[in-house]
């Protein structure tokens, strides 16, 4: 009984991993399950790269908004959920290195996280295999798969029914809610409360720690600041932020993205731009960087 | 575990059933104290001492030692099973002579790793008795296999997969879903806190069985039951057991009446409750199961509702197609009320403060029920639906096999395991803590 399990699960793997290197349509746009699943995919994506990305973004879920079409050759490690060290410690962990990394600022305040996604992305076995498997990659998932084909087939026969995008007012509407809620503790930081100068100190030692490790590296290091809902973008906790940035940050040494005016956004939850924002800020960001 | 030994011994050892008596209650209360201080202390000095409190402070401030109400229930165990010993056969053979022997025994007996950490509570007649040498040709590896196969895909593909949904059952985020949605996590978090759970039981079973000791089942398929009584002797059966065997029979049982009966109930349930967890959330989810358990058992004896699922099966077969209808029926509206009612309990786990459990119900009743097309709402009904077929059809087999035990699909079995094991290696979810770690 153990022997037929066992070779019917060796069966099953081989026959799966051979569908997805000789079959399967990379091109299909996969969906994660959820938020945790989609951070990990970016990861493994990053790190499994044949190709460095030239240039890497870090933030937080404000810059994930990022409408990543239009930046072709970049690569966007800020994570919903998970704060902007993240994306430095992924950088660091892969052998390449950008040659620039461009950090947005807003949510430096929010402390790394306790486990950084999960051992195995960093343990050494487990990378060789994830590397070298596609099943075992986050991405591959079977359920992935079959989710990303039907909604693929239900969007396909929506449009020819309806003959517009399945991304319909409901849909954006639902996805606000999901922001919303998923990082009410940023709002409540970045609007309400001043937090302690013990929380600024620590925090910028640490951003000053990694960013001199970047620089020693030289990779040239580009600070922006994603725009909020105007109400709030200029309150005493953004303003203190931009001004220790600045002032730890200076000019003659790093480069800066002038910010574009908040009152040209408009966001769903005060604090994440709406899809259609996102897309004018991309713009904005991508019109920005010719210039370094 | 010294404590454990050494009253233990004398509770063998003393001839005088008085010293016996003092020595079995020296070792019960030894081991509560130790639960008390540790586990407790924080909840009734965050509750009744006052803020700045330097004794509050530091008994809020003391760690909470890994799987402390599971060996502590197992010191018990091993005291209380030695005193019973004079009496019941079935409790003999628990101390052996020599006491170097027997602290190696309750060594053994009390930190056996697969079971250590958040149990199955072991009892010390079930484990003792079999501390001998044991060889690789004695173990049952299909056992194991099958047991440990079983763990880890219910731990691994389904509960893991299906947290990353039910996350949304934390105030206040849960207040922007629609009442259908809310629902859906809550019957979600059942599938998920079940797979959890009997995951990792099956788990330290398999495991166990790998050394060659045999722990008894900690569940099984509790989401059938037609009443509640049935759920306690389907769910976390080594608790309900231990608490049936170690509380509710020497406070009385349902022997001094129906009041004392109804009583009785009550402490067991508020006791059981406040076991899972210090907080007074678990003791009110406890006492609402005590409630159940007593309404039941007045309704059962002023009211005819039938019998239980299994044997409502076994008439099946001679029933006329009418009344098998109505039989039928009568069980599935039992099964739900149960699976309901235990499903709303739930709430209590996962949200501690009992004042968003009240908010999450009410958010049930006051929200719209449209789903809408979005995206979100789409994933979490479809995932959680989608993950919850593989629980649900682990019932319906069981359920199946009880009806028509001759129906061969055992030479199935190796193929299912086989998709098993493959859902493990390439669909498991985000790894996260056991829930019932934090007991």
């Amino acid at each position: 009984m153990i022997r037929i399990s066992i070779i019917t699960a060796v069966s099953l793997i081989l026959l799966y991993n051979l569908y997805l290197i000789l079959i399967f349509d990379d091109k299909i746009e996969i969906y994660a399950q959820n938020i945790s699943q989609d951070n990990l995919i970016k990861v493994q994506e990053y790190l499994f790269a044949e190709k460095q990305p030239e240039i890497v973004i870090v933030g937080s879920s404000l810059a994930a908004k990022l409408d990543m079409n239009q930046l072709k050759g970049f690569f966007n490690l800020a994570f919903r959920g998970r704060s902007i060290y993240d994306g430095f410690n992924i950088i660091m962990d892969r052998k390449g290195k950008p040659n620039i990394v461009l950090v947005e600022y807003n949510a430096i305040l929010k402390p790394p996280s306790l486990s950084i996604f999960n051992d195995d992305i960093f343990g050494k076995i487990d990378r060789v295999i994830k590397s070298n498997i596609p099943s075992q990659r986050a991405k591959y998932q079977p359920v992935n798969l079959v989710i990303s084909m039907a909604y693929m087939y239900i969007s396909e026969s929506k449009r020819h029914n309806d003959n517009h995008s399945i991304e319909s007012d409901s849909d954006k509407s639902s996805l606000i809610e999901e922001d919303k809620i998923r990082v009410n503790e940023n709002a409540l930081v970045m609007e309400e409360e001043i937090p302690d100068d013990s929380v600024f100190k620590s925090s910028f030692t640490l951003l000053k720690d990694y960013v001199e490790h970047l620089k020693k590296q030289d990779i040239q290091i580009i600070f922006f600041e994603m725009p909020v809902n105007e109400a709030i973008c200029d309150s005493e906790a953004h303003r203190k932020i931009r001004s220790m940035v600045k002032e730890n940050f200076p000019s003659d040494e790093f480069f800066y993205i002038k910010p574009d005016e908040c009152s040209k956004y408009t966001t769903k939850d005060r604090i994440h731009l709406t899809e259609e924002s996102a897309i004018r800020f991309t713009r904005y960001l991508k019109a920005q960087i010719p210039a370094f | 575990m010294g404590m454990n030994s050494i009253t233990s011994y004398y509770v063998e050892f003393e001839n005088d059933i008085k010293w016996k008596r003092s020595w079995a209650i020296a070792g019960i209360v030894s081991n509560l104290i130790v639960l008390i201080f540790f586990k407790y202390s924080p909840l009734f000095s965050s509750t009744f001492s006052n803020p700045g409190n330097s004794v509050g402070e530091f008994l809020i401030s003391i760690p909470l030692p890994i799987g402390i109400s599971f060996f502590t229930f197992q010191g018990i165990s091993l005291v209380v099973d030695t005193f019973r010993s004079r009496d019941e056969m079935k409790f003999r053979g628990v101390i052996s002579g020599n006491k170097i022997e027997h602290l190696k025994s309750t060594f053994l007996f009390i930190s056996f790793f697969p079971q250590l950490v958040a149990g199955p509570i072991v009892k010390a007649h079930d484990f003792i008795p079999q501390i001998k040498s044991k060889f690789l040709k004695d173990i049952d590896w299909e056992f194991a296999f099958k047991a440990i196969v079983i763990g880890y895909f219910l731990k691994m593909v389904i509960a893991d997969n299906i947290k990353e949904q039910t996350f949304w059952i934390e105030y206040p985020y849960f207040q922007g879903h629609s009442s259908t949605v809310l629902i859906v996590l809550l019957f979600g978090y059942s599938i998920q806190i079940f797979a959890d759970f009997a995951g990792y039981s099956s788990i330290a079973i398999g495991l166990a069985a790998m050394f060659g000791y045999r722990l008894r089942d900690n569940f099984n398929f509790p989401y059938i039951s037609t009443s509640f009584s049935e759920f306690w002797r389907r769910w976390h059966i080594s608790l309900s057991s231990f608490l049936k065997e170690y509380l509710y029979i020497p406070l009385g049982g349902n022997q001094k009446g129906s009041v004392r009966t109804y009583i009785n109930l009550f402490i067991v349930m508020f006791l059981g409750g406040l076991w899972h967890g210090a907080a007074w959330s678990y003791a009110v989810w406890g006492t609402f199961h005590g409630l159940a358990l007593a309404v039941e058992r007045f309704l059962q004896k002023n009211v005819n509702f039938g019998s239980a699922a299994p044997e409502i099966l076994v008439t099946y077969q001679n029933a006329s197609i009418l009344s098998l209808s109505w039989r039928l029926i009568k069980v599935v509206l039992k099964t739900s009320i149960v699976f309901v009612f235990v499903t709303l309990a739930w709430l209590l786990f996962k949200l501690s403060e009992f004042e968003h459990a009240l908010i999450y119900i009410k958010n049930i009743i006051i929200n719209n029920f449209q789903i809408g097309s979005s995206k979100i709402n789409l994933a979490i009904i479809g995932l959680i639906v989608l993950y919850s077929i593989p629980v649900i059809a682990y019932h319906l087999y069981y359920l199946y096999r009880e009806k028509y035990p001759n129906t061969n699909f055992k030479k199935f079995e190796p193929i299912v395991y086989g998709i098993m094991i493959f859902s493990i290696i390439t669909n498991s979810g985000i790894p996260g803590s056991f829930i019932y770690f934090q007991f």
